[in-house]
């Protein structure tokens, strides 16, 4: 069940990230449709194997954008201390297997705890990107555009999946 | 040895993301733009394919504005033609053709040849931006050739496949290109600084050139990618206060719209690998 869930969300969000979300900037800051994976992940799957799905997710879309290694750095460092936020919100014994979800754990701590995984992705990918070509401010920029408008659609998203849910 | 086994089992996600990271590190190193890879960029068969495919659909929805800009060009362009038939019949008495030295024309007609390529996947919102096109080494594509658009300046061939190339867009700081006034040849190096996607900076300008704002800026034709006066952009900006006692720094605008590439044409410089040759010898 996991694997199937986790394949189809891997192709799901590397295709909408490579094909749609890349070209769609406002001053240089982009949605990072892909972190869903990262935010989504199952907690039972053992650890390493976690980190290596995200590091192919992130090298995936490198390849497709032409930035090696960016994308797939801040991958396998965010799926690496990914859980370690989920327990700063939610006790680990509360929540033990399954996608962190709206029902499971609470809109709000669930909001803050997608959130958290966004901003420190977001900040990790424009802090690498900044090695080359450094511009503070521009980088604070893009790194709150692209916070504030993938939240917003991971939100709403998880609005949208747990309303489905709930009808079935 | 067990409590050594036990220890990177107990800390795997550690090691395992310390591995994958340096991996990651090494790409993000290794990326010189002359000598990356094939296998990570969007120029080989795979990627280049996707993309393709994508672009063949949304290649269309911005067909109705390219139409209106090259309806208008050529306006512009029937109504130069009528001046310079004008022109060329109050000279043609003056100037006799058949005694200009037969070296004069085949340097200006012979050399450089336009290869018509379609953009398949472009990058205007990255710190470093390439694009790719659908020709490739099989079409006589290679590393170092100048890329223009119809009205401008956009970029050098980095890299080649069978049926792609990696093209490294002036917007990208590792880009640096020749460049100076058309009206008086003085000339600087022209590179992006990372703000805007329509704005470069041209660097080095001797201070004696009397650059002004509007002054066009083209290319300077010496080095092998791009011939004499292809046009890059225009000056909106001179800033005296950059720069030291020789030498200033002016503000450019670019004349492509890297937004909207859709067709752009590959310049094939004839003598490219005898002029390289040439250079080689040297160092």
């Amino acid at each position: 069940m996991n694997s199937i869930y986790i394949t189809i969300w891997f192709f799901v969000c590397f295709v909408l990230q490579v094909l749609i979300f890349n070209h769609l900037a406002i001053a240089g800051g982009i949605v990072l449709f892909y972190v869903y994976l990262l935010v989504k992940m199952p907690v039972e799957i053992n650890r390493p194997l976690q980190i290596a799905i995200c590091f192919l997710l992130g090298l995936l879309i490198d390849i497709f954008s032409n930035t090696p290694g960016m994308n797939a750095l801040a991958c396998t460092t965010i799926a690496w201390v990914r859980l370690p936020i989920l327990h700063a919100y939610v006790v680990a014994d509360d929540f033990k297997s399954g996608s962190p979800n709206r029902r499971a754990i609470g809109q709000s701590l669930f909001n803050r705890y997608c959130i958290s995984i966004i901003l420190c992705h977001a900040f990790l990918l424009y802090l690498i990107e900044a090695f080359t070509c450094f511009n503070i401010l521009q980088m604070l920029i893009k790194i709150v555009i692209s916070t504030v408008l993938t939240s917003i659609i991971f939100i709403g998203l998880e609005e949208f999946m747990s309303r489905r849910k709930k009808e079935k | 040895m067990w409590n050594l086994i036990r220890f990177f089992t107990k800390n795997s996600p550690f090691f395992t993301w310390l591995f994958l990271a340096i991996i990651s590190l090494i790409l993000l190193f290794q990326s010189n733009p002359y000598h990356r890879s094939i296998w990570f960029g969007s120029a080989n068969a795979v990627t280049g394919s996707l993309y393709q495919t994508s672009n063949n659909i949304t290649g269309y929805f911005s067909l109705r504005s390219i139409n209106q800009e090259l309806l208008e060009q050529i306006g512009e362009v029937e109504a130069e033609n009528v001046r310079l038939r004008q022109c060329l019949a109050e000279y043609s008495d003056q100037v006799d053709e058949e005694n200009r030295p037969e070296w004069q024309k085949d340097a200006a007609e012979k050399q450089f040849e336009f290869m018509l390529a379609h953009v398949v996947s472009n990058s205007v919102n990255q710190a470093q931006n390439y694009l790719t096109l659908d020709k490739g080494e099989a079409d006589g594509v290679r590393v170092g050739m100048g890329v223009a658009a119809h009205n401008g300046v956009v970029g050098i061939v980095a890299n080649t496949s069978e049926h792609y190339s990696l093209v490294i867009s002036m917007l990208n700081p590792k880009l640096r290109l020749s460049a100076g006034l058309s009206h008086n040849g003085s000339f600087g190096s022209l590179q992006w600084d990372g703000k805007s996607t329509s704005i470069c900076m041209l660097e080095d300008i001797a201070r004696n050139s009397k650059a002004q704002v509007g002054d066009s800026v083209v290319t300077t034709g010496y080095a092998a990618s791009f011939p004499k006066g292809v046009p890059i952009g225009r000056i909106i900006k001179v800033d005296d206060k950059k720069g030291n006692n020789n030498f200033f720094v002016c503000k450019v605008e670019l004349f492509t719209d890297f937004a909207r590439l859709n067709d752009v044409n590959i310049i094939v410089n004839k003598d490219q690998d005898e002029i390289e040759k040439l250079q080689q010898t040297f160092k």
